[in-house]
């Protein structure tokens, strides 16, 4: 009977279509959707570039004036693009000048990352500064010795992806590597630019982190930025303590958290104690910090909830 | 390919299929909307999608959490307008059963569906109705596969049950 039951349901009509016009519509607001992102990512981007150079702006007039008598800086000279000091004070040219040099820093920093990329050095050793490039040859003759051939990264894990958020003069790089397992990891790297002779170089680049395990199913809690959560899960009700429900089935076949979720939260770092788990409740310590985990699950609906644990 | 090329692919590949889920997940005709909540929703998160799993079944992810997330609200509306109900002026409104002329076996079936506990009627309709393979149900639900045959299976069970077995109509 189930068989039967089951072919009658497979015999279902399911062939209405959405009519030309609907979809007309509908990929209009998607594409207005697309170009609003767009143009939304650039804004913050620039509004962050912007926030950071507040200070700098405003004392732009002072020290151009003070740089005729005095010593003028590396991050002076970035400002100073006119030999008109009073160019610099003027709103709309200092603004036109601001925008020029993020999306300058931006593309370098592009150049920078995709030099990791395709693993050659060239274009990163050509926008070094004379310092930076010291640096660079040090680390050449380190990780390939002698004749390094300008040949940068590892095999594997390999560059698939990167994002780039440049602030003030800094450019953070989070590059997404990935090993033929396949796994998925995070590097950040931190590039420092400077003006040297009328030219924006690379004075300095840093490592942040390399290689954390990274898989897209998750993302930071909100309350809890060090705590991993389900991209699928939804938010659902949030409290000024920091507690945290979440729409979402986390469990496992076994019945306990889904193993995915538990190698998430481990290799983020915390640790389960063991002694004050009890059924569908768990507490997880990491550097001192604890989070107690609660969840719920129905036939007519799973959630789970986080907030902090006080030791009761 | 970009993110803006793919949603795009994604639309004209799985919109329709997307279109009757809701309609028969929801039990409504005009969802038109949610279909767009889907695409723009998935736009929004693309760089959440994991690249190893189908977009399809992360597009019905989504249109599953948005017919849901529908659905209570329109309990709520419900709820509000049944105490203003003697103002309101009642007009026809289509129903999944009028758009796909079901047979009256059909009708009670699928009507059946709808009174069924949520877990039910996921599967039903996902697996059942819409034949998606247990493994495609299992990563909408993100349940395990072998959950997916288990509850469609008991799901078919209390569907019969309730039916009191399938007429000879065919």
């Amino acid at each position: 009977m189930n068989r039967k039951l089951s072919d009658r349901l497979h015999s279902f009509p399911k062939d209405y279509q959405l009519n030309e016009e609907t979809k007309i519509l509908i990929e209009t607001a998607l594409q207005e959707e697309i170009n609003n992102k767009g143009k939304k990512k650039k804004r913050q981007g620039f509004k962050v570039f912007l926030k950071k150079l507040t200070v700098p702006v405003a004392g732009v007039a002072v020290l151009a004036l003070a740089s005729l008598l005095f010593v003028a800086t590396d991050s002076f000279n970035l400002f100073h693009v006119s030999n008109q000091p009073d160019d610099s004070m003027s709103a709309t040219g200092g603004q036109q000048e601001l925008v020029k040099v993020h999306e300058e820093l931006e593309e370098l920093s592009t150049i920078w990352a995709n030099a990791l990329k395709l693993r050659d050095g060239k274009p990163r050793y050509q926008m070094l500064s004379e310092t930076a490039k010291e640096k660079f040859i040090q680390e050449q003759v380190i990780s390939s010795g002698e004749n390094g051939n300008y040949t940068i990264g590892v095999s594997s894990p390999w560059v698939v992806d990167f994002d780039i958020e440049v602030e003030g003069m800094n450019a953070n790089i989070i590059y997404t590597t990935q090993t033929s397992e396949p796994a998925y990891y995070h590097t950040k790297e931190t590039i420092t630019f400077i003006k040297e002779n009328d030219k924006l170089v690379v004075k300095d680049f840093q490592l942040i982190y390399e290689d954390r395990l990274y898989n897209k199913n998750f993302k930071s809690s909100i309350s809890f930025p060090a705590f991993p959560i389900p991209t699928e899960a939804e938010r659902i009700e949030s409290s000024e303590d920091g507690q945290e429900t979440f729409l979402y089935n986390v469990l496992g076949t076994n019945g306990g958290i889904q193993e995915e979720y538990n190698v998430m939260i481990e290799s983020w770092g915390w640790q389960l104690k063991e002694e004050l788990q009890r059924d569908n409740y768990y507490v997880f310590e990491k550097e001192g910090q604890y989070i107690e985990m609660t969840i719920q699950s129905s036939n007519e609906e799973d959630f789970f909830t986080i907030k902090k644990y006080e030791n009761k | 390919m970009d993110d803006k090329q793919e949603i795009t692919e994604w639309f004209h590949d799985y919109s329709d299929d997307i279109l009757n889920f809701l309609i028969y997940y929801t039990g409504r005709v005009d969802v038109e909307d949610l279909v767009q909540e889907v695409y723009i929703r998935a736009f929004r998160r693309i760089h959440t999608f994991n690249r190893l799993s189908r977009p399809k079944t992360w597009l019905f992810t989504i249109a599953r959490n948005i017919a849901i997330d529908e659905m209570r609200k329109e309990k709520k509306e419900k709820d509000k307008q049944q105490k203003f109900a003697h103002y309101q002026v009642h007009h026809e409104i289509k129903s999944p059963e009028d758009i796909y002329r079901l047979t009256e076996t059909n009708k009670e079936i699928y009507q059946t569906i709808q009174t069924l506990k949520q877990s039910y009627r996921d599967v039903l309709i996902l697996k059942g109705i819409k034949e998606m393979s247990s493994k495609e149900t299992a990563e909408i639900l993100n349940w395990s596969e072998n959950k997916v045959r288990v509850t469609y299976n008991r799901g078919l069970k209390a569907l019969e049950n309730r039916i009191g077995g399938l007429s000879d109509e065919s």
